[in-house]
């Protein structure tokens, strides 16, 4: 809408509002002022809406309730947190199920490559872990834990199971039993 | 896609591409858990600190390597026959063990070589628990601390009278006491498939 387009009262107003405001673009604010200059009806209507202005600016600024403060604030916020939640629900809703298509086949690509290459040690294990397997890898890791706690009996002659107890346990049980009684 | 994609404006994209990174990131969850043992403080990579395999130019007669999903299914497997037993078990996130036959001829480098892996491990501030070196038998254990809590526990064992050399490392929440007790109960010997 230019300066020219329209001569009714409603499109008069709004220039004039948007050049006490500083807002006219740059383009028609020379034709308003030229339009002002020439007609003064228009003139008279600008100076009037010049002194409303003025009045109003005039006014002692009142301070506005604490209570509508808190209200007007409880509602910002619950606006901001509608509009977040908005924001997320229309970013999801905004993707066309078209578009979704050949997503959702390369997340379900890489789900599965994934899925058989690394998962191995979860998703791979509970289904292809067979129970001889799971015994294997006990028997392993009771092997293990005897060999720990039995060192020194079963792989030397210098080691034995109380430098362990000693050494290690003890101190270390001591270190917990101090902490847990402060 | 690509026909498609000409009608796309950015915004759907963007919004595509961070649904897919979003169904991609859910997708390799499970396998980053698997990755955190790996990349835990106390875990020690038997096959590559050492490098045993290549220094002893042979393939390690016990292979042990169980973790993630694994532990926690024989943590599970173990809840009723021995319940502190599964409670240990599942403390822990990986329990791995290298052996190797070391012929008496190979006892010697080994020795030297398991020194300087234990200066390595040291440097990497596993703290040296327990050390023994003579003539029949080179034993060094290492813990990984954090804070007070035992979080990895390693152990180098070049043996004359076995011809055996041991890498061990177990990683997790460790107890030691526990250990100790805990594998009291089970016999070297009586724990069959080792070999």
């Amino acid at each position: 809408m230019t300066l020219y387009d329209s001569d009714s009262q409603e499109w008069l107003d709004d220039r004039i509002e948007a050049y006490l405001d500083g807002s006219l673009p740059t383009q028609d604010l020379a034709r308003f002022k030229a339009l002002a200059a020439g007609n003064d009806e228009v003139q008279q209507a600008l100076d009037v809406a010049r002194l409303i202005s003025a009045s109003l600016r005039s006014l002692p600024d009142e301070p506005c309730p604490d209570f509508v403060s808190r209200n007007v604030m409880s509602h910002v916020r619950h606006d901001l947190r509608k509009s977040a939640w908005q924001r997320v629900e229309s970013f999801f809703m905004g993707i066309r199920i078209t578009y979704l298509k050949p997503v959702f086949a390369v997340a379900a690509l890489v789900l599965i490559v994934v899925s058989s290459t690394q998962i191995g040690g979860q998703v791979g294990v509970e289904s292809a872990q067979s129970e001889a397997e799971v015994s294997q890898a006990l028997s392993d890791v009771k092997w293990t834990l005897a060999y720990l706690s039995g060192v020194g009996k079963n792989t030397g002659t210098t080691v034995k199971a109380n430098v362990i107890e000693d050494q290690m346990v003890g101190p270390m049980s001591r270190s917990i039993n101090v902490l847990s009684e402060n | 896609m690509i026909a498609t994609s000409k009608h796309m404006n950015k915004s759907m994209q963007w919004r595509i591409a961070a649904f897919t990174a979003i169904l991609i990131g859910m997708a390799a969850m499970p396998a980053l858990g698997r990755q955190n043992v790996r990349n835990d403080q106390g875990y020690v990579d038997l096959d590559r600190v050492g490098d045993w395999s290549s220094f002893l130019d042979r393939d390690p007669k016990i292979d042990v390597s169980v973790e993630g999903a694994l532990m926690k299914l024989v943590a599970e497997a173990s809840r009723v026959e021995d319940p502190e037993l599964a409670d240990l078990l599942h403390n822990l996130k990986g329990v791995y063990v290298r052996g190797y036959d070391t012929p008496s001829q190979d006892y010697e480098r080994s020795r030297r070589h398991a020194n300087e892996v234990g200066r390595d491990l040291a440097d990497q501030g596993w703290s040296s628990v327990i050390r023994v070196r003579n003539e029949d038998e080179h034993f060094q254990m290492f813990a990984k601390y954090r804070g007070e809590a035992v979080i990895g526990m390693v152990v180098l064992s070049v043996d004359k009278a076995s011809r055996e050399t041991t890498f061990l490392n177990i990683v997790g929440n460790i107890d030691p006491a526990q250990i100790g007790r805990v594998g009291q109960k089970f016999n070297i010997g009586n724990v069959p498939n080792w070999n």
